[in-house]
């Protein structure tokens, strides 16, 4: 047996464990062991045994070759038989002497790594050297097969093929679904789903009116069909494509990005197939005759966000934003921490380092991309689109500036008589400089009567503002200047400083400068977005050990992992390759990460709960032939958005109730198998949204550029230069997703909502329960003027009588009826509360002023703000802001 | 049992089950039970920690953290380099540069000048500290203080150093100092968050909200800023024309309704929504009286030299005070204005004034309440500044960002005073004894709380994320 590259360590501990196999032979557990794997059943690799070796044992004994010790790695089964296990032989398998050792120096994994294996865990990877220790690849590496439906014995529960592969698990489990939930709840559910807003109650009664069969697919399809679902979709996918309308890092400029946000809402609206959305995200500006749509999706790429930092350097930034682009193009489109091996090999997954580089180099070729530049600017490359009128606003300006500039030119030039006259008195003034000019404040212009005493007024200046070409000029000796540069210097002088044609130019100045400004305003309201564009000659790419973009190591050329299936033949090895590459019908991940995702909307937790990862440390799938089964189907159906969602609501599955059920709690705790439907918080826009609507503030206009809701008074001023001007009027009701995201200090209610700062890309969102929650439902600007719009129109909307008025109000917040115990509340709440503003006519008068919305016409004072506490207290409940 | 597998939800509900009975009534009615909880863990506004309990006994039960945004220039403040004096002016030799990145705002300059410092120094306390005479105060305590002068990171601009100070990496999206804690021990007082955050001064970089986020951990652990002006916290005041009876009596009927739900769907979040409408409530008065450092006797605004109203670095180190008082676990409070590229003679005494007093007020007043020993302090930036002037070597002369070395201090719980650690080279550019990365700073800050950094993980992308990302050693010679 060779032993190469062992540290003496090593070598001593490797005698031991040779010593302890010899004494071990013929022990008991040899003795047991085909006892062991006749009667347990099989156990899987890719699901049991690869996430112990991967978290336990990987680190040193993995992928990552710098890293490996005793040149042994148990990720592939060649060197773990080779070094470490005999397959069917627990005893002579030195995995499992060391891991079963009682000396601290052999045991495995050793003391200071500080990882520990389980009992359950060493029983199992017993159990598998004993069962002939098999490898297979992992899981999610390896295409989905459209797998069989399963039988259930319940054949009478179920709506269409999920049904059966729900049901298959919750039997195994030996557990039943719930009922399905009431139709209100449905129409809720489903509108909040495919919406993000909860129905109206005419929507509702329409839906609980209709006793047609069919009446739940009509419902599913008109919510399909609505323009919100767009808003809905893309909501999430903003998260993952880091959308963002400033550039990040410290001084966090504002950015123009929003026909991006709007690209996605279309595409969700007019249901894209799957892969054509990812082909133009990925490289909407390389394909042939690409048009301006696909030029905007390309954008998904110029959401990384940049630094503009004063000394950074410029090739240490493009390094970090073509780092970024390429994780979190696999995070998004193949849920892998493929970042991880940026500074050296991916510790757990067969990615290695150089492959990463290749990965990176598809991203590291922006056309006219700066790693570093000033505040203010919008970043190229960039996608103008203007409209006819801003066309012919421009040319006009242009056509004066440019008639301008020629008459000022020809202005300079008439002035002759200047020139001798700054000649002559030259000498003089080179031997007695003037002195009181440079006494006068900076920023006010100064005029000369002759050029040299301009000149040596400039000279003394600590910063002058004249052009830096003409302050060179003016640094040189007057004497060494040639022909040209006199030339220029006395135009600049007369055109700028000469106090005898100040007459002449300041005029001509001052138009100029109006034009100019006009075209700056026509400018910068030309819609424009950041896109991609590839440069002429592609930017070498190297490996960069550990990541230093100081340290070059070899060059690489685009491409793929090895583990995947290569790109397709007739595919350029750029992004649009790359884009192919994604969608095609052989990529293991793409479907399975998309179907995984879209699950998680409808059902609370995905099939797979890491879901930024897929790679050998993720999470096994709950229900691996139900992902399995829609990935395939989604594929088959041409990757269709839409038809997929409604085979996943029209499933009975989905129908369920979400009410907690006793005793399955102990089975399962988190309802990973799907007995009931999740009950699940909003997200922090749909509660921001949900309350609008509920008010009637809700300004439903789909797409446009960013808006400035209400603030918290000074919550900019210690947080950079930046300022928020807050919206006017409708513009201040615009549904979340339209809110400005300023990156680094966000709106602060959905900071406190979890919504992320998209800063980087976010797969998962949090859902929290914390006292600032309820802070801003109580008392957010916000959502105390919807209480009181909410109230307005209980008051016109409502009943005569006080109780048809609390149904009202409560049907309008949380949809259902209340019962009598519920209404009692609220009634108590309102007669108490009017009392009291009865007598405290100044608080009511107080509590009606909030918000910028107009208030109706004769108003009763205290009857409206004794709504608006019922109002308040209806838009705060669990009910309201949670998804049943 | 590794942290990951804790089922966090779980530990909080079973707290909520277990203590939410009762307080909806004493809300309303405005009865508020005692802040801090009994017993040795602490249980409160967000649950017990992931912990559970410390790795090991500590030392520290909380921090305050003085952030000096900038990059306080460590030759001119703490690490006093004399003989430089003879080398002013003169290039600065290649050998001491070697191949160290500089910034681009000094690359192209044609010469790196030497530029000894203005400052003046002396010795305090029994220790023989050698601080800058402007911090007077701060000298009074200086037995109290292990300065470390070997410090370095690697990011050299301001965004990715605060980062990599702040959260272990220079990249964004990862938890920050206070969010560890927050999350590994939670907090001892159930009326307010176990992470607060104070910000003064104007000039400078702003201080964003990221470097106080938490990351990918649960976003409850994420710094709660606590505003000198306006509300205190976002939205803590009822709108005009609800009065405090108004309010308990709306968030009573919000619960009953909540209950009410509660009984049908039996869905536990509900009663975690329940209990942080009652919390809301509580903060609603408690953070006010929190803020309202009017209520302190006279000696201790002229201690501090505070002045009620103002926002102020004095200020907040006297609220400071007040917080860890009330058992908050994690305080950070950020001074801006260190980033001195000019102006170094002038500006250098300035901060020292805004800084020094409050600082050690504080710390003798945290002493004499007997909490120095168990909160642990920390001053510090993201980087130093270099030895050489940016542009030419006038009086009004700055210095560029420099993170090959800078000085920090710590203080109080765990750590031993009156020390210096750590040496630099004569011209304080390079480290020559006892380096001390920005990982290792930070493992031993956990391990004054009785946390092991290796050990307080996170899953995270595939990883077990931690603080110290994949290095850090505890500088045992720090410790008391």
């Amino acid at each position: 047996m060779t032993l190469p590259n062992f540290r003496s360590v090593f070598w001593k501990v490797f005698c031991a464990v040779v010593l302890a196999a010899i004494l071990l032979v013929s022990g008991p557990l040899h003795a047991a062991e085909p006892k062991q794997s006749q009667l347990k059943p099989k156990v899987d690799f890719s699901r049991q045994i690869r996430p112990i070796l991967s978290s336990k044992c990987f680190s040193c004994h993995g992928p990552d070759e710098s890293q490996r010790q005793a040149d042994l790695r148990f990720d592939i089964r060649q060197s773990a038989l080779a070094k470490a296990i005999v397959p069917s032989k627990v005893a002579q398998s030195k995995l499992i002497q060391r891991i079963t050792s009682d000396d601290p120096d052999e045991r495995m994994p050793p003391a200071d790594s500080k990882l520990k294996l389980t009992a359950d865990e060493v029983a199992l990877l017993k159990q598998w050297v004993a069962q002939g220790a098999d490898y297979s690849v992992h899981w999610a590496f390896v295409k989905p097969k459209r797998p069989r439906l399963p039988s259930t014995k319940n054949e009478d529960w179920g709506r269409n093929e999920i049904d059966a592969f729900v049901l298959n698990r919750l039997e195994t489990a030996g557990l039943q679904p719930s009922a399905e939930a009431d139709k209100v709840t449905l129409i809720r559910r489903l509108s909040l789903d495919l919406t993000g807003l909860p129905p109206t109650i005419d929507e509702v009664d329409r839906f609980l009116s209709d006793k047609r069969p069919q009446a739940y697919e009509k419902l599913v399809d008109r919510l399909l069909a609505s323009q919100h679902y767009g808003e809905r979709m893309a909501q999430g996918w903003l998260d993952l494509a880091r959308y963002g309308d400033t550039n990040g890092y410290e001084n966090d400029s504002e950015r123009k990005m929003w026909l991006y946000r709007d690209w996605v809402i279309h595409a969700f609206n007019t249901n894209m197939p799957f892969n054509r959305f990812t082909i133009e995200q990925i490289a909407g500006d390389l394909l042939p005759q690409a048009d301006n749509s696909q030029k905007i999706a390309s954008g998904f790429n110029r959401n990384t966000t940049y630094n503009e930092e004063g000394g950074s350097d410029p090739e240490e930034f493009l390094v970090v934003y073509a780092v970024e682009r390429a994780s979190t193009t696999a995070t998004v489109f193949l849920s892998l921490t493929m970042g991880c091996a940026q500074c050296h090999e991916h510790k757990y997954d067969p990615i290695s380092q150089q492959e990463f580089y290749q990965f990176y180099a598809f991203f590291n070729s922006v056309d006219s991309e700066k790693g570093a530049q000033g505040h203010d600017v919008l970043l190229p490359p960039l996608l103008r689109l203007p409209s006819k009128q801003q066309t012919a606003d421009l040319n006009r300006a242009n056509q004066e500036l440019a008639e301008l500039q020629a008459h000022i030119t020809a202005e300079v030039t008439k002035i002759k008589v200047a020139q001798v006259k700054v000649e002559k008195r030259q000498a003089a003034v080179e031997t007695k400089p003037s002195q009181p000019s440079d006494q006068k404040p900076q920023d006010e212009k100064v005029y000369f009567d002759i050029q040299a005493e301009w000149e040596q007024f400039e000279k003394k200046l600590e910063t002058s503002k004249i052009p830096k070409n003409i302050l060179e000029l003016v640094k040189i000796k007057s004497t060494e200047r040639n022909d040209e540069q006199k030339r220029q210097l006395r135009d600049y002088f007369v055109e700028h400083s000469y106090s005898q044609t100040k007459h002449i130019f300041e005029p001509l100045h001052r138009r100029k400068s109006e034009w100019t400004k006009r075209k700056d305003t026509v400018t910068k309201a030309i819609p424009t977005t950041m896109v991609m564009k590839e440069m002429p000659k592609r930017r070498p790419t190297y490996v960069l050990i550990r990541g230093d973009f100081q340290r070059k190591a070899e060059q690489v050329q685009p491409g793929v992992p090895a583990i995947f299936p290569p790109m397709p033949k007739n595919q350029p090895r750029n992004r649009l390759g790359l884009a192919y590459w994604l969608v095609d019908d052989n990529n293991p991940l793409m479907a399975r990460v998309a179907i995984n995702r879209f699950w998680k909307q409808f059902f609370g937790t995905g099939f797979v709960k890491t879901m930024d990862d897929f790679g050998v440390r993720g999470e096994f799938p709950s229900h691996p032939k139900l992902l399995d089964w829609l990935a395939t189907e989604f594929i088959r159906t041409g990757w269709n958005v839409k038809a997929l969602l409604k085979t996943i609501v029209m499933s009975a599955s989905y129908r369920l109730s979400s009410r907690y059920q006793p005793g399955v709690d102990q089975i399962d705790r988190d309802n990973r198998l799907l007995s009931r439907q999740s009950r699940f918080r909003l997200s922090a826009e749909e509660i921001r949204d949900t309350a609008l609507a509920i008010s009637g503030l809700l300004n439903d206009e789909i797409g446009g550029e960013s808006v400035f809701p209400y603030q918290p008074a000074g919550y900019y001023s210690d947080k950079g230069r930046w300022k928020w001007s807050q919206s006017q009027s409708k513009a201040l009701y615009r549904r979340g997703l339209y809110t400005f995201w300023r990156r680094t200090t966000f709106y602060p209610s959905f900071q406190i909502f979890d919504a992320p700062s998209r800063e980087t890309c976010t797969v998962d969102r949090p859902r929290t329960n914390t006292p600032l929650q309820a802070l801003v439902t109580l008392n957010d600007p916000t959502f105390v003027e919807a209480a009181r719009v909410f109230a307005a129109r209980i008051i016109n909307e409502g009943c005569s009588s006080l109780d048809d008025s609390i149904t009202f109000a409560f049907r309008a917040a949380v949809i259902r009826f209340p019962d009598d115990r519920e209404k009692q509340i609220l009634k108590k709440t309102y007669t108490e509360q009017l009392a009291k503003y009865k007598k405290d006519k100044p608080a009511a008068a107080a509590l009606i002023k909030h918000g910028e919305h107009p208030l109706p016409k004769d108003v009763d004072a205290e009857q409206l703000a004794a709504w608006m506490t019922v109002a308040n207290v209806l838009l705060n409940l669990d009910e309201t802001i949670t998804r049943d | 049992m590794a942290l990951h597998d804790l089922d966090y939800s779980a530990v909080r509900r079973q707290f909520l089950t277990r203590t939410s009975a009762g307080l909806g009534a004493a809300a309303v009615s405005g009865l508020l039970n005692p802040e801090l909880f009994a017993g040795p863990a602490g249980r409160a506004f967000s649950g017990s920690g992931a912990l559970g309990q410390p790795h090991f006994p500590a030392k520290a039960k909380r921090v305050i953290y003085l952030f000096m945004a900038g990059g306080p220039s460590h030759i001119d403040l703490w690490d006093p380099k004399p003989t430089l004096q003879k080398q002013n002016g003169k290039e600065l030799p290649k050998s001491v540069r070697g191949k160290q990145r500089i910034t681009l705002m000094t690359r192209d300059q044609k010469q790196l000048l030497v530029a000894a410092s203005p400052m003046k120094f002396k010795k305090y306390g029994e220790s023989g500290q050698v601080l800058n005479e402007h911090m007077p105060h701060l000298g009074r305590v200086a037995d109290e203080l292990a300065i470390i002068r070997s410090l370095y990171s690697e990011p050299i601009n301001h965004d990715p150093a605060v980062n990599m100070i702040q959260t272990g990496a220079g990249r964004v999206g990862r938890p920050c100092m206070g969010s560890w804690v927050s999350w590994g021990l939670g907090s001892e007082n159930k009326n307010l968050p176990d992470f607060v955050v104070l910000l003064s001064g104007t000039k400078g970089q702003p201080v964003l909200s990221r470097y106080y986020h938490s990351g990918f951990l649960p976003s409850r652990h994420q710094g709660v800023q606590f505003q000198s002006k306006g509300d205190p916290v976002l939205f803590l005041s009822d709108p005009e024309g609800i009065d405090r009876q108004t309010r308990g009596q709306l968030i009573g009927a919000i619960n009953e309704l909540n209950q009410r739900r509660l009984e049908i769907v039996g869905d536990p979040e509900i009663e975690a929504r329940i209990d942080s409408f009652e919390l809301a409530f509580r903060m609603q008065t408690k953070v006010p009286d929190l803020m309202d450092i009017s209520q302190e006797p006279k000696h201790i605004h002229d201690l501090y030299g505070t002045k009620p109203g103002e926002v102020s670095f004095a200020n907040n180190c006297l609220l400071a005070r007040r917080l860890v008082e009330r058992g908050i676990r994690f305080v950070q409070l950020y001074q801006r204005g260190w980033d001195m590229h000019r102006d170094i003679k002038q500006r250098v005494p300035q901060m020292c004034q805004t800084v020094d007093r409050p600082i050690g007020a504080l710390i003798e007043d945290l002493k004499r309440r007997g909490l120095l020993d168990e909160t642990l302090i920390i001053w510090g930036g993201e980087f130093g500044r270099t030895t050489y002037c940016q542009g030419e070597l006038k009086p009004t002369f700055g210095r560029d960002h420099h993170p090959r070395c800078f000085s920090m201090w710590m203080a109080g719980g765990g750590i031993q005073g009156g020390i210096t650690y750590g040496r630099t080279d004569d011209y304080g550019y390079n480290i020559v004894e006892n380096q001390v990365h920005v990982h290792d700073f930070q493992a031993t800050a956990l391990h004054c709380l009785g946390i092991d950094h290796e050990k307080l993980t996170f899953r995270f992308q595939a990883r077990d994320q931690r603080l110290t990302d994949i290095g850090g050693n505890v500088v045992n010679d720090l410790l008391a």
